[in-house]
């Protein structure tokens, strides 16, 4: 017992790994044959963080906020590109807190079948133009942990359940429907398509994207 | 600090696969066979056998979903970076979330007398060795989810992330955990008295 008590790290360390490999030898099959699950509140939430850990690395590379007025497109610079990831951010949780209180959403955001929804994404990038890539980056940031808490927060039926949310398509103005769970993804390929492009002139994001 | 890390590293597994010399499938077995032990040991710590078992099919499934489109970096290969062990540890930290989250909700829905987080029913599943079963008594939730990661060998700068704290926040709860669970080892054990010719007497 003096010698546990003299290295009860290493006694820790001994115990940890007699329970582990104990375990392991309880277990045989890969998980590769249980087969693909739904996704549920933890993978929502891996994938979220995932995301937000990308603009994290990005926030903390060297000379990234320099360049906040290189050009991106054609007509947004990288904080405006940011801007809009985090204006699509804030929107996708806004809808998302909305199902959860079960309401529809009260508004409209209108898709061009061509050009997307530009109108209204020119509009939020514009509302953020003095603001700076760092704060637009901390935007995204607590966006994010919102949405862990949202997703976290929601029941397992409700993950699962098809709701009208604010995108119209078209003239005929074609509601979208999706899951909760379809909404969580979306806001994660949105983040991703727009990291990827980021990423190519940045190379701490690399691994990431 | 101590490193307790006893296991194998994951870097050569990762290395046979981007080199091609194993396949996906190959290389998430031999990833199951180094760090399915110590993800099943991380939840059997914090929640009952059977709970524990069923968030481990959802970490395994949801690091599978993962690996199919892994995408190697440089950055990984760092000895340190441990980015599968960090990615099942963080997958295994939401996963512990949501299953409190909806144990909550089923406790404030129905009088849930038989609690699955309750540590007696715990230790009597399973044995953890003398100090862990010390550290999963004594220790504050935040400690003992310090712990668990450190003895697993996860890198302190992937605990902090995950608890989004500093790595000395995560130094100081470990140190915290290991001198609770050494008080408590004082408390259970008192010295061997001596008998005036100096030898222990129990």
């Amino acid at each position: 017992m003096r010698r546990i008590k003299h290295d009860l790290e290493g006694q820790l360390a001994r115990e940890f790994t007699a329970l582990s490999s104990a375990l392991q030898r309880g277990l045989r099959e890969s998980p590769r044959v249980w087969g693909s699950q739904p996704l549920g509140a933890a993978a929502m939430c891996v994938e979220l963080e995932e995301v937000r850990r990308a603009w994290e690395d990005l926030r903390r590379a060297p000379d990234f906020a320099r360049d906040s007025d290189q050009m991106m497109t054609s007509q947004w610079t990288l904080r405006d590109l940011t801007s809009h990831v985090a204006s699509w951010a804030r929107e996708f949780r806004l809808e998302v807190e909305f199902t959860l209180r079960g309401q529809e959403v009260p508004y409209e955001i209108y898709f061009d079948p061509h050009l997307g929804p530009a109108e209204w994404n020119h509009a939020r990038v514009a509302e953020r133009r003095e603001q700076k890539l760092n704060d637009i980056l901390y935007e995204i940031d607590a966006e994010t942990r919102r949405m862990q808490e949202l997703v976290l927060r929601a029941s397992p039926e409700r993950l699962l359940t098809e709701m009208k949310f604010g995108p119209v398509v078209g003239p005929e103005r074609r509601p979208l429907f999706r899951t909760l769970a379809e909404l969580a993804a979306g806001r994660c390929f949105h983040d991703r398509h727009h990291l990827t492009r980021i990423a190519a002139r940045h190379d701490p994001l690399q691994h990431r994207c | 600090m101590h490193d307790p890390c006893p296991l194998p590293s994951e870097h050569a597994v990762l290395r046979a696969c981007t080199e091609g010399v194993v396949s996906s499938d190959e290389g998430f077995d031999r990833l199951y066979s180094l760090y399915a032990g110590p993800v099943l040991a991380w939840l059997r710590l914090r929640v009952s056998h059977a709970a524990a078992d069923d968030l481990f099919q959802e970490v395994w499934g949801i690091f599978l979903r993962r690996w199919r489109n892994w995408q190697h970096s440089p950055a990984m290969d760092d000895p340190d970076a441990k980015p599968v062990l960090s990615f099942l540890y963080r997958t295994s930290h939401f996963v512990l979330k949501a299953f409190q989250r909806r144990e909550r909700v089923m406790e404030s829905l129905e009088d849930a007398a038989n609690t699955t987080l309750e540590p007696g029913a715990i230790a009597r599943t399973i044995d953890f060795g003398r100090c862990l079963a010390l550290a999963k008594k004594v220790c504050s939730h935040d400690e003992l989810e310090v712990l668990v990661a450190k003895l697993a060998g996860v890198p302190a700068r992937e605990i902090a992330r995950t608890f989004d704290v500093t790595e000395a926040v995560v130094d100081h709860r470990y140190r915290d955990a290991i001198a609770r669970v050494r008080r408590r080892l004082r408390i259970e054990t008192p010295a061997p008295r001596r008998t005036r010719e100096g030898h222990a007497k129990n």
